[in-house]
């Protein structure tokens, strides 16, 4: 607990009319307040282009090519791990962290993520290990179709097939919040894909909110159809956009920031219980510029979370914890600041880099 | 005022085989060895081995630790479980399910002469899984000639019957004994409102046929034969989210046949030549069966063992030497079959897959032991076994061992010895696919057996007059290159992350006894006795779990008079870590039992186990507490004639 009175102390300080935590300057500069006792490596700057990735090596650090073995990438304003669907190596990370995490000689993560193919829908549910059954969170999503906008939630994952419970039968209800239309439930949405043992190429259906049309499709056709909005396939969701699909669709997760809730509390969750915050979604909430919408792509644990979403876009006071490619190197990576931010790139990204001494360090 | 027929607990001096595979008697044994009779074992108001030895100091025996269907009656000793016991009948090894477990509430009481428990590594002479002991369910022939019968028939809580029989004859040179034992029970249910069993509706039959036959003044020729069939009715359900409670029937049927034959050769001078065939088969098909739809699924398991083994015993003056060669054949398979819609409209499909590969095992092993007395007052064991495995090659184990009985009231006891456990069908050939969830475990054809090493010893002081007996012991086990799932999973092409068995583990466990029998009178005697078990897994440097630290036992048996005896027995049992902030409540348990001698050759008796009525807490993970709680019997038993 060394570092919080530190922090406090500079976010008492800090600019006004920023996020907490956050500077900014004329230059198109943007700070975090990222000064963390015991955290003394110099700051490397590595320069983002707007099209394409740049590797970094957090040994040393350095940039270095795609062939070599990279722990971090950075395209636009996505950070990726060297591991999971980003990279043949064994890299994963956590984060956000505390600050003061990057400056403890063993710099500890509760869970490390690797790199995984999704969305907004990426979280929808919470595995229960007790009962091995997937709760929905209820969350409500906002879901963007050029300049039409759905509330979206998913009731449940479970169906009723030949009188037993089927996993990966959906059950969702939608509402157009642009036309003011009615909420629309479904029930029964086939994200099954064959059952267990099925080929991986093996159909599910996937939604267009439009027309309230089911199309069955394998994974390939879902990428080259514009005919849905959500695809559901298993315990995944997909929206038609970026690497999900050519329709441009993008979402964004409207409770991403509140914890997962107890089991008690998830089984105690229903439909009708759920409805409210569910209501409470109007076109304004949706259209907040803060959220960010985006289609399918590679996750990490930096997605949309490594940045404020502030304009012009500040770097989060907070501590990374990356495991390198080589999946036994552990590093602590605290960003500083932005220079040349624009809407594709955060231009020359400044960072401390920590490497941690145990454990795996 | 005593009962002659009814003999009152395992004498200290009675004979035991399994530590040398020589007969010595029990106090002056090279290698500790504990006895339970079957007498005292139904005084303990147990109907099967399992519950024969869940009173033994030192021991655990507990269902609820392992929390599946059936509940295997699993067994700890020096802090090793049921995986790392090997479980004999008449020196032959049961075989148990795909992973290697013997339930031991599968073997009933009904031919049982007596339980013989060896603690400690024991793979010099008896091979793999001996690590942390040995327990030899022992048959007897009839004592003396002419016809006998057994019976005992018993009505308990639970609407639990049970029928247990024995009859045979013995002429001049020829025995036949048969073996006969029915038991049906209702279940348990895990709580008041839910249709779930926390313990199965089960019945258990038992038919056995024991022959022996003189072939010449030198030579008997044992022949049994066994067929043990369990039927588990259990139930569960699930709370879906969304959808609301959906009921499943999970019926189980077991089935164990063993024959065996042992011919011995009495070469004279306390020596004799054995040899011993044997053939078993366990198989099992477990359904769960979902009310009110055919998504259902069928597990078959089968495992079989075949053996062979000749065994020397050849004394030269105060030196016993023995020597064998033991060949094994062991398959094991399980397979999967369910019906599962492929879609949401409710198309069916049945598949079909193997859960566990066939996979045949062979072993050859070759073991020596020799057994001297430097001096009058020290014997001193030595002894090694070599076995050569199919699957991974070869494995030795020695040991070493004394005793030492400086005066009649003396006696010390020291060992030291190796054991190890060979992958069992499951952890070679294991499937357990999950790929819908991201995720398979497979066995491992590459992984090695797991080996120990161990340490034990202990004193005994009698007085003269042999009024009291007191016992002092302590051990330290070492066991590496432990079998258990990686925790770190591979990712294949298609994303899917397989976890696969390995040797990962080490640990440790130590513990120490002590123990006193009195027989302050006649009439009157007591038993006490305390416990004490560490280990530690070397890998998450933490306890393993579900091995209580202390148990304190008491026992007193008195005969008043009318022929009545009553039989107290009280034991408390630690709490035990099961998972970080996770223990097991710590227990009590009264069982009381008393009986009446209704005519030289039988009794009717009346008791309770579990007196105070402890069960484990619904969904309390690792609950040790007894899962039937508190069980009143009253049952008749007789012998004609009597055979003691």
């Amino acid at each position: 607990m060394r570092g919080i009175p530190v922090i406090v102390a500079l976010l008492a300080t800090s600019g006004c009319g920023n996020e907490p935590g956050t500077k900014s300057n004329d230059a198109g500069t943007t700070r975090a307040d990222t000064a963390v006792p015991g955290v003394a490596e110099p700051p490397f700057n590595v320069t983002v282009p707007e099209l394409g990735r740049v590797h970094v090596k957090l040994a040393g650090p350095s940039v270095v090519d795609a062939s070599d073995a990279w722990d971090l990438a950075f395209e636009g304003w996505d950070v990726y791990t060297n591991g999971g669907a980003s990279g043949r190596g064994a890299g994963s990370a956590f984060g956000p962290h505390e600050l003061f995490a990057c400056a403890a000689d063993a710099i500890d993560a509760p869970i490390l993520r690797k790199d995984v193919t999704g969305g907004a829908f990426r979280d929808w549910y919470a595995y229960d290990s007790t009962s091995h059954a997937l709760y929905s969170k209820h969350h409500v999503y906002g879901v963007r179709d050029g300049s039409r906008l759905w509330r979206v939630q998913i009731l449940s994952y479970y169906g009723e097939v030949a009188g037993a419970p089927t996993s990966a039968v959906y059950r969702v209800r939608y509402a157009d919040v642009t036309a003011g239309g009615a909420v629309v439930n479904v029930a029964g949405i086939d994200g099954t894909a064959g059952g267990p043992s099925a080929p991986s190429d093996s159909k599910s259906e996937c939604l267009d909110l439009e027309t309230g049309q089911k199309t069955r499709l394998t994974p390939a056709e879902a990428r080259a159809s514009s005919a849905w909005h959500l695809c559901f396939r298993r315990d995944a969701v997909s929206v038609n956009g970026e690497l999900g699909g050519p329709r441009g669709v993008t979402a964004v997760d409207l409770d991403a920031a509140l914890p997962t809730p107890s089991s008690d509390e998830l089984a105690r969750m229903t439909p009708e219980s759920e409805r409210a915050r569910f209501d409470a979604v109007d076109a304004a909430k949706l259209r907040d510029p803060a959220l960010v919408y985006r289609g399918d792509r590679i996750v990490s644990a930096f997605s949309d979370s490594w940045f404020q979403p502030t304009s012009p876009r500040s770097p989060k006071a907070a501590c990374w914890v990356v495991v390198g490619s080589d999946g036994g190197s552990r590093y602590g990576v605290v960003f500083e600041q932005f220079s040349g931010a624009t809407a594709a790139s955060p231009g020359v990204v400044s960072m401390r880099v920590r490497r941690s001494i145990a454990p795996g360090g | 005022m005593t009962c002659a027929l009814l003999p009152s607990r395992a004498r200290a001096d009675d004979l035991v085989v399994t530590g040398t595979r020589t007969p010595e008697r029990s106090q002056k044994a090279t290698v500790r060895t504990d006895v339970v009779t079957r007498v005292e074992a139904e005084r303990r108001g147990a109907t099967h081995v399992g519950e024969a030895l869940s009173g033994q100091l030192g021991l655990q025996v507990n269902p609820a630790a392992y929390g599946f269907l059936g509940g295997p009656s699993a067994i700890q000793i020096y802090g090793f479980d049921l995986n790392r016991v090997l479980v004999l009948e008449d020196g032959e090894r049961v075989i148990g399910d795909v992973g290697g477990a013997v339930d031991l509430s599968s073997l009933p009481l009904t031919d049982v002469s007596r339980i013989e428990v060896v603690p400690g590594p024991t793979s010099a002479l008896y091979g793999a899984s001996a690590i942390g002991g040995v327990v030899n369910v022992i048959s007897a022939p009839p004592a003396a000639p002419g016809a006998f019968g057994r019976a005992r028939i018993e009505g308990r809580t639970h609407r639990w019957l049970l029928f247990q029989g024995t009859a045979g004859y013995r002429a001049s040179r020829v025995y036949a004994i048969a073996d006969a034992s029915i038991s049906r029970r209702d279940g348990v249910k895990r709580t008041a409102e839910l249709p779930d069993l926390l313990v199965p509706d089960t019945k258990r039959l038992l038919a056995g046929v024991r022959v022996g036959l003189a072939l010449t003044p030198r030579v008997d020729v044992m022949a049994r034969a066994r067929l043990i069939r369990d039927y588990l009715s259990g139930v569960e359900s699930t709370l879906v989210p969304g959808l609301g409670r959906y009921v499943t029937d999970l019926p189980q049927e077991n089935q164990r046949i063993a024959l065996q034959i042992v011919e011995r050769i009495d070469l004279g001078a306390r020596s004799s030549l054995r040899f011993s065939l044997g053939q078993q088969w366990a198989l099992a098909t477990g359904d769960r069966d979902r009310r009110g739809s055919p998504l259902d699924e069928t597990r078959r398991r089968g495992v079989s063992l075949s053996s062979f083994e000749t065994t020397l015993v050849r004394a030269f003056g105060d030196h016993m030497f023995v020597a064998g060669t033991r060949l094994e054949s062991e398959h094991y398979a399980q397979t999967l079959s369910r019906v599962v819609a492929t879609d949401a409209s409710g198309t069916l499909r049945t598949e079909a897959a193997n859960e566990v590969r066939p996979i045949d095992l062979g072993s050859a092993a070759a073991y020596a032991q020799l057994a001297f007395e430097p001096i009058e007052t020290l014997k001193i064991l030595a002894g090694f076994r070599g076995e050569l495995h199919r699957r991974f090659g070869g494995v030795v184990a020695p040991r070493l061992a004394f005793s030492y009985r400086p005066s009649i009231s003396w006696s010390m006891r020291a060992g030291v010895g190796r054991g190890f456990r060979a992958p069992t069908g499951k952890e070679l050939g294991f499937t357990f696919d999950h790929s819908y969830y991201g995720y398979r475990v497979d066995g491992d054809s590459a992984i090695r057996p797991e080996s120990s090493w161990g340490v034990n010893g202990d004193v005994s002081y009698k007085t003269p007059a042999e009024k009291l007996t007191l016992r002092a012991g302590a051990f330290y086990n070492w066991v590496r290159d432990l079998i258990d799932i990686a925790p770190t999973g591979e990712r294949t092409t298609a994303g899917i992350d397989v976890y696969r068995y390995r040797n990962i583990g080490s640990a440790r466990t130590a513990g120490a006894q002590v123990d006193a029998t009195w027989p302050l009178r006649s009439w009157f005697r007591v038993e006490l006795g305390y416990a004490h078990l560490w280990t530690r897994d070397d890998e998450g440097d933490r306890p393993l779990p579900s091995r209580p630290p202390h148990t304190l036992l008491s026992a007193t048996r008195i005969t008043l008079p009318a022929g009545v005896e009553l039989y107290v027995r009280w034991r408390l049992v630690g709490d035990a870590y099961v998972a970080d902030s996770v223990r097991s409540p710590a227990f009590q348990t009264l069982d009381v039992r008393v009986a009446k001698a209704l005519w030289p050759a039988a009794e009717a008796y009346a008791g309770v186990l579990n007196a105070f009525d402890e069960r484990p807490t619904p969904g309390q993970l690792g609950d040790q507490r007894p899962a039937d709680g508190r069980i009143f019997y009253l049952g008749l038993r007789a012998e004609l004639p009597a055979e003691d």
